[in-house]
């Protein structure tokens, strides 16, 4: 993750950090968990997670558990802020982002041996179940941590994501079959401002929370 | 397709995402209520959650007679659940507002349901009534137009607090 010191966090978007209060320079910690746990949520959807509810499979954690885990390294100064690293809201959800990969990660590397099993058992749910749709998110069945984690099959997920939404589209494609990464540098080649370019992240996010990136197993079985 | 280390492969897939979704710094308040609204969130239950987790970990510094760390302790405060038995006059300013903006939330509601939505018609029957004097017409006039008046004011006061 970028951490705002060298990454693309631009400045197309106010207010960004956390409200520091200006007695002591302390965060508002209510608003911090708000955000942490909305871009939690936000992650937990690109992994086909979703919803409050929702945990790392096998591991029983869920968004609040990671949001607590780096608020509490936060305030006993395992993790330490400094302005000159980037804003505090983005050194902390990079952090919580790399806990929930490493998760997923690890959940991966115990199933690796049992995986075949966990694929077989998926296909016949989607044989024997019938078309499970996208509003069945987010407590649809589990999703398979080893191919989450595949950058070839993350791709894939964003591109069916977005399929049907010719704005979004353009985003995906400027970012994976381009590999732009700047607000810039996608608004140049799609056509449009930086500042539009922002409000189309505004949008897939918030589509991605409502109905998660689907794995493109479970897709095609969908649109069979 | 290239071998990468774990670390290489989570930093692409970073990289991709906040491209695609945003950094964190992204999502601003309005937007987190949102996101936390769609996903069937109840704020005020998770921050009280939260602050039960960190009063555990607080638990072990009195338990160590040790002082709480500043930012442990600004985080306790500013989730302190409502419910709790205030600690001083600023903590019970803090409940007591909140408790006069819910009734107030209540009353409003409560009121929006009892004022009717559309234009205010009212009986006028009475003027055909027999032995009625241009007095008490005149009087009953007036009740209606106060009646009016006072609806008309109440409605006003609950398309603004909307």
């Amino acid at each position: 993750m970028q951490n705002g010191k060298n990454g693309t966090s631009g400045s197309h978007i106010e207010p960004r950090g956390v409200v520091l209060s200006k007695q002591n320079q302390h965060p508002d910690f209510k608003q911090l968990a708000k955000r942490l746990t909305a871009y939690g949520s936000v992650v937990f959807a690109e992994f086909a997670l979703g919803g409050e509810n929702a945990v790392v499979p096998g591991t029983g954690l869920s968004i609040e558990d990671f949001v607590a885990k780096v608020l509490l390294e936060y305030v006993t100064g395992k993790i330490k802020h400094h302005p000159s690293r980037g804003v505090l809201i983005t050194i902390l959800g990079a952090a919580m982002r790399n806990d929930i990969i490493d998760a997923l990660r690890k959940k991966s590397h115990e199933r690796e041996e049992t995986r075949s099993q966990m694929l077989v058992d998926e296909d016949a749910e989607i044989k024997n179940h019938e078309k499970p749709a996208l509003d069945t998110y987010p407590q649809q069945a589990f999703p398979d941590p080893g191919a989450i984690l595949d950058e070839h099959e993350y791709r894939e997920r964003v591109r069916l994501a977005v399929e049907d939404e010719p704005e979004l589209k353009e985003l995906a494609e400027a970012v994976i079959d381009l590999e732009l990464y700047k607000p810039e540098e996608i608004a140049d080649a799609v056509g449009t401002s930086a500042a539009e370019i922002q409000n189309r992240k505004k949008k897939l996010r918030r589509r991605l929370n409502k109905q998660g990136l689907v794995t493109s197993r479970r897709k095609k079985a969908e649109s069979v | 397709m290239k071998n990468r280390s774990p670390e290489e492969a989570r930093n692409r897939i970073n990289r991709l995402s906040e491209a695609l979704f945003g950094a964190p710094d992204e999502i601003d308040e309005e937007e987190a209520e949102q996101l936390l609204k769609d996903a069937g969130f109840n704020t005020e239950a998770l921050n009280d959650r939260l602050y039960k987790r960190l009063y555990a970990e607080a638990q072990q510094y009195w338990i160590a007679r040790k002082d709480l760390p500043p930012l442990l302790k600004k985080a306790l405060d500013d989730l302190r659940p409502l419910s709790s038995p205030p600690r001083n006059e600023a903590e019970l300013a803090r409940q007591a507002r909140a408790g006069v903006e819910r009734v107030i939330e209540k009353a409003k509601l409560l009121a929006s349901a009892m004022v009717p939505e559309g234009p205010l018609r009212f009986a006028e029957s009475y003027r055909s009534k027999q032995g009625l004097t241009e007095t008490d017409r005149n009087k009953l006039d007036t009740v209606q137009e106060q009646l009016k008046r006072k609806i008309e004011r109440l409605k006003g006061k609950d398309d603004k607090g909307r």
